[in-house]
């Protein structure tokens, strides 16, 4: 809650009482003087009245909380006063996801509230893909006379999540298909069958396929795949730059983002360690882990680190100083997945460096660039231009339109790749 | 607005409620123009809206052709030009209403007010009930700006605006009864020594009272 600030606005009466009451004096009209007597009334009025401190609950309800790219999902929101005093002057302004439009009905409200009461407004916003969260709902309280002003911020942490599993992450890797895994070099670990092979002295009798013997008198061993974990390190491309989009919808860092947490989630069930990664406005690092709860981890940061901020941040420091300190925390053997909508050659240099050192990288890149408009069209085919600098240079790119799922996106690329 | 129109209606002489009848005519012609606008009938609301136009300027010159003389319409002219522009102020032609016209139609009026008192034409209740009209006009005014600007045009907020022009409606109404009462409770006229501590100690109130 922010300290009650006047607003004086009733600084015209008090001048113009001034001006009636000196006229009256000065021209001896005891007329003017009660007009002017009415006047300090109004003035002691705004005088007396307290700022207001209110204590105020939030409840938001989404009628659709994963509702599907374009499905217009109506938001209720209730406010309600739980101190002990009247509220005379209410304004609420919700506080809509920024990459969400609202399509119908307003996300702003004013009233009066009883203690105790409640009061609910509802608006329909159209749903975007990728998990977007409310921002807190802004209240500005004013006392009855409107003489003091306060500002207090309300929230509840609601999220609407438009975003469907991904299989896989477009990853590099020794073996592609199934990314992690590499052939056991020595028999008994691993889960998963690989091949048979003759029976060499020594090998455990346990791996034998007594089958085999059974029916064929063959002696042969059963071979298992040893799985190797791969360190996948996210790196969301968060810089100035990337928070461009076309107008009216949401900026190439908000999709980044969204995509991040998915691929975050797709990469631990595929039994693979990830780390997070930014380049942006401050330094964002979160240690490779696997595990449901460690993509949660990956999720929460997300979408509380002050660098994926909605908002895009008024200076950056370079990249390529950001890149020295993530190579600095990069074991032997990590990959990098670069979200970037590619809209400067900075960040091809960037990755391309990161190649050269022998760490393979691939580039995830949310398309926002528009179809109509000269200067889009321009940032279109220089944009294709860096794809393939990228890709000549080894480094896999997925270029993703975010009109259509992730998932979709990653499937062909990874098709196409085959 | 209607506060405002009212005060002048009652204040006024012969020439200015003519006058002041057909300016209002005027502006409801002009404030159904904008409502015909808004539901996308752009011809029809250019025509009413002109119409309610040239009503005003009708009204105006009725009043300086009637008006009993250049003194009355001295008087009267600001608050016949300030009840346009407060009207002016609220409907929302560019933006979301000015703050600047609110307090020029009102000031307009007001000083309709102190001219009416400088020159006792008009009784001092009239005067009085004056007064506290334009300040609460000019209240709902701001105030409806206020909102306006913050909520914008399609949130609801009638509750709201209730509470805050009857709270202002109150105090003025107190105001003037206590006003009133003690003008009916004191005998004869007040010594000029009276008078001039009275207004002073009035004044020295204000500036204490000065947020």
């Amino acid at each position: 809650m922010t300290d009650p600030s006047p607003t004086h606005r009733w600084r015209g009466v008090l001048a113009v009482t001034l001006v009636a009451g000196g006229l009256a004096l000065v021209a001896k009209r005891p007329a003017l003087l009660s007009s002017a007597v009415v006047g300090v009334v109004f003035v002691a009025y705004a005088r007396v009245t307290s700022p207001p401190s209110p204590a105020l609950e939030l409840d938001r309800r989404l009628d659709e909380a994963s509702p599907s790219h374009g499905d217009q999902v109506d938001v209720r929101t209730t406010v309600r006063n739980v101190g002990d005093r009247t509220l005379f002057d209410l304004r609420i302004v919700d506080g809509v996801p920024p990459a969400l439009a609202v399509v119908e009905g307003t996300p702003r409200h004013g009233t009066v509230l009883r203690p105790g009461e409640a009061t609910t407004f509802s608006y329909t916003v159209a749903a975007r893909r990728g998990r977007h969260r409310f921002e807190p709902a802004t209240v500005v309280a004013r006392d009855v006379g409107g003489s003091w002003e306060v500002e207090v911020q309300i929230d509840d942490g609601t999220t609407v999540d438009c975003t469907t599993d991904v299989p896989a992450a477009p990853l590099r890797g020794r073996t592609l298909e199934a990314v992690g895994r590499v052939l056991a070099d020595d028999s008994g670990a691993g889960t998963e069958f690989h091949q048979t092979r003759e029976y060499r002295r020594g090998d455990a009798l346990s791996r034998v396929d007594w089958n085999r013997y059974a029916s064929t008198g063959d002696l042969t061993t059963i071979e298992f795949r040893k799985e190797q974990a791969t360190r996948v390190i996210l790196v969301v491309d968060a810089r100035p730059v990337a928070y461009r989009a076309p107008e009216g919808d949401p900026h190439a860092v908000s999709y980044a983002v969204a995509a991040a947490g998915q691929l975050a989630r797709a990469i631990v069930d595929n039994r693979n360690h990830v780390g997070l990664a930014a380049f942006g406005r401050e330094p964002c690092w979160l240690e490779p882990g696997t595990g449901r709860n460690h993509a949660l981890r990956v999720q929460q940061r997300l979408a509380d680190h002050a660098a994926f901020g909605a908002r895009p941040p008024d200076d950056a420091p370079p990249v390529a100083d950001q890149a020295k300190a993530l190579q600095a925390r990069l074991e032997n053997g990590d990959q990098l997945l670069v979200l970037s909508p590619l809209l400067d050659d900075d960040v091809v240099e960037t990755v391309r460096r990161f190649e050269a050192e022998e760490t393979p990288v691939s580039v995830l890149s949310p398309d926002v660039t528009d179809a109509d408009g000269g200067g889009r069209t321009l940032a279109r085919i220089e944009r294709d231009h860096r794809h393939r600098t990228l890709r000549r240079a080894g480094v896999r790119v997925v270029d993703w339109d975010p009109e259509r799922p992730l998932s979709v996106a990653v499937t062909d690329a990874m098709g196409a790749q085959q | 607005m209607l506060v405002a129109s009212g005060v002048a209606l009652v204040l006024g002489s012969g020439a200015v409620r003519t006058g002041l009848a057909i300016e209002l005519a005027g502006l409801a012609g002009i404030a159904a123009g904008f409502t015909v606008w808004r539901r996308e009938r752009k011809r029809w609301s250019l025509v009413l809206a002109g119409l309610g136009f040239v009503g005003c300027l009708v009204g105006v010159v009725a009043f300086l052709g009637r008006a009993p003389g250049p003194s009355a319409a001295i008087q009267s002219l600001p608050a016949m030009l300030g009840v346009p522009v407060l009207a002016a102020a609220l409907v929302p032609v560019r933006g979301s209403g000015s703050r600047t016209l609110v307090k020029l139609g009102v000031g307009s009026v007001f000083l309709t007010v102190l001219l009416a008192g400088f020159f006792r034409s008009a009784t001092p209740d009239v005067l009085l009930g004056a007064t506290a009209a334009s300040v609460v006009a000019w209240d709902a005014g701001e105030q409806a700006i206020g909102l306006g600007e913050q909520l914008g045009r399609s949130a609801t907020t009638w509750q709201l605006e209730l509470v805050h022009v009857g709270a202002t409606g109150l105090v003025a109404v107190a105001a003037v009864g206590g006003v009133y009462a003690t003008r009916t409770v004191a005998t004869g006229t007040p010594s000029f020594a009276g008078f001039t501590a009275t207004a002073v100690a009035l004044l020295l109130l204000v500036v204490a009272l000065r947020p």
